[in-house]
């Protein structure tokens, strides 16, 4: 039986006090993986849904390019417009209009809807109101009639997708571009060559645009999601720390009760490396236990919450695999092994130091 | 052929007592050959554990040498220390400090050098623990812990075993079944022992006894 056999049967003597240790880890492993796994989902899921309902280029006002084609009330101007429906090196290209107005007294933000793959509906496309406040204050239902700017419209179906508390009108863009005097508030289109290319052309030829791959958007999705993703790791981690610190402590009070034991593996031949790598090796079993149970339970909760949660939140369609890329997985078990085994040292290198013949009269 | 297992020359140990030295040997001068059965006796603090101790290479000597199989123990570094220890010297204890979470087959092999659970069984078998390799140390009573210890001890078939007040926690009945089980190994495998005892019916069993006082050797 080797003496790092014996790391295994330690952990089993005192089950309470090992169970009680890794829960720390647990804990801290299912925070860190919950949050960054919900950062890493995400990130994921809107990059795939930016591929699949963009076209390879979007093109928009300059000022309004800013921040990811929120184009808010700046509009691309009418020669701008024609000179880009005329490029020959783009297809398939859709027009996108934008404007605020009231109905009811109330601001609302109305959508000219090309690609209607973007938002789930409760009904048929067409026109489309978002559950707040039109059902939920004003009572509209599939079937009523709207007014937007003197126009009146058939409700054809209802969606959840909200305006940051305000409501939302989703109209056909054919619908919605004479509403508001056809004016443009992005364009987008597939390209006939790779779309950076095209984009630098569009930015040479057209004044006061600015074009977007969806590389661009997945780097700006990036940049967003993996700030946030950060942040919040962050203050997970702080739960992890308290998990290896409590190994530390644990690891100190397992030494400190052994030490005639340590004596006695002294005495019959065990080197001090030997001793050392043994309780270096409980230690980062514990964290090794720990954050595999810790990432379990975390996959657990993400599952649930992509069973429950998702479908109220419109992202249907996002795996567990997105939450939980390999990386994620690896990294988490590997480092809390990592710093488990590190916070054994201090008790290890102790325990491999104490003097065999005071340990073996140690009471 | 050398045949002296360990040679004491002028062995001083001093060791420091908060502010205080403590001088445990003051001279000592002692030889155990090969096939030997010393029994060391002596009032506490005579100095017969320091030697034992040294003997056992826990502790070098702050002056004079001790030789284990002609080499000073003094140049051996800490590895090579204990590495002398697992493959040259088996130790049994007064309160056999066995592993509580190990059964008495685990205990045993766990010093092998090369884990072989037949060799194990044969030393549990030798001891008289032939139904008890599945036993844990509580499942076990003292004299069968102790001959679960000296199994142990016999793991990688040492060149001297040594032992630290091996009867002390044993009533009479057990102190000569342990006794007669270390005077048969001494007879029968030629193993060379050592033992610390204030036990003179333990002692009995030796060929000679050694009587420490004060740190020396006085007979």
């Amino acid at each position: 039986m080797s003496i790092y056999k014996l790391s295994f049967k330690n952990l089993n003597r005192r089950k309470l006090r090992s169970a009680l240790t890794m829960l720390g880890i647990v804990i801290g492993v299912t925070a860190l993986v919950v949050l960054m796994g919900l950062g890493s989902g995400m990130t994921s899921y809107m990059k795939g849904q930016t591929e699949s309902i963009m076209g390879d280029v979007s093109i928009m006002n300059s000022s309004a390019a800013a921040f990811m084609g929120s184009t808010g009330d700046s509009y691309i101007n009418k020669e701008a417009v024609a000179k880009i429906k005329n490029m020959s090196q783009l297809y398939d290209i859709r027009e996108e209009t934008q404007f605020q107005t009231n109905i009811q007294r109330t601001p609302v933000i109305v959508v000219g809807m090309s690609d209607w793959k973007q938002i789930k509906i409760n009904g048929t496309p067409g026109v489309v109101i978002s559950k707040s406040p039109f059902v939920d204050n004003f009572g509209y239902k599939i079937g009523s009639k709207i007014k937007i700017k003197e126009e009146e419209f058939v409700i054809t179906g209802i969606t959840n997708e909200g305006g940051f508390g305000m409501g939302i009108v989703f109209l056909n863009t054919s619908l919605a571009l004479p509403l508001n005097d056809n004016k443009v508030s992005s364009i987008t289109a597939s390209t006939k060559k790779d779309p950076e290319v095209v984009k630098k052309e569009i930015e040479a030829q057209v004044d006061g645009i600015s074009a977007l791959t969806k590389s661009d958007y997945a780097k700006q999705i990036d940049e967003i999601m993996s700030g946030i993703t950060l942040f919040v790791g962050l203050i997970a981690s702080i739960a992890l720390l308290v998990g290896v610190i409590s190994i530390v402590n644990i690891m100190l009070v397992n030494v400190s009760e052994r030490t005639r034991e340590i004596g006695v593996l002294k005495a019959i031949g065990f080197t001090n490396r030997e001793i050392l790598g043994s309780i270096l090796m409980e230690a980062g079993l514990l964290g090794l236990i720990g954050s595999v149970a810790g990432l379990i339970i975390a996959a657990l909760l993400l599952e649930l919450g992509i069973i429950y949660l998702a479908p109220q939140l419109n992202m249907d369609g996002i795996k567990l695999v997105q939450m939980l890329p390999l990386w994620l997985v690896v990294g988490v078990i590997g480092g809390s092994a990592v710093l488990s085994v590190l916070a054994g040292l201090y008790p290890a290198w102790r325990a491999s130091r104490l003097n065999v013949v005071e340990a073996l009269r140690y009471e | 052929m050398n045949d002296n297992v360990l040679e004491f020359n002028h062995v001083w140990k001093t060791y420091k007592m908060g502010t205080e030295k403590v001088k445990a040997l003051r001279g000592v001068n002692l030889t155990i050959k090969k096939g030997s059965f010393i029994a060391i006796m002596g009032p506490s603090g005579s100095g017969k554990s320091t030697l034992l101790h040294l003997a056992g290479i826990l502790d070098t000597p702050t002056e004079g040498t001790v030789l284990m199989n002609g080499k000073n123990i003094k140049d051996y570094s800490g590895n090579e220390q204990a590495k002398q220890r697992r493959s040259d010297i088996g130790f049994i204890f007064q309160r056999f400090n066995l592993m509580p979470h190990l059964t008495a087959l685990e205990n045993v092999m766990l010093p092998m050098i090369s884990p072989n659970e037949e060799k194990a069984k044969i030393l549990l078998d030798k001891v008289g623990l032939k139904d008890r390799y599945k036993r844990f140390q509580k499942q076990l009573s003292g004299g069968e812990q102790q001959r679960v210890a000296i199994a142990r001890a016999l793991a990688n078939d040492p060149a001297i075993l040594l032992a630290d007040e091996p009867t002390g926690e044993l009533d009479t009945q057990n102190t000569k079944l342990i006794m007669e089980l270390l005077k048969n190994l001494n007879e029968k495998d030629g193993l060379t022992i050592v033992a610390v005892t204030h036990n003179p019916l333990a002692a009995e069993y030796a060929n000679e006894i050694i009587k420490m006082q004060d740190g020396n050797i006085i007979t």
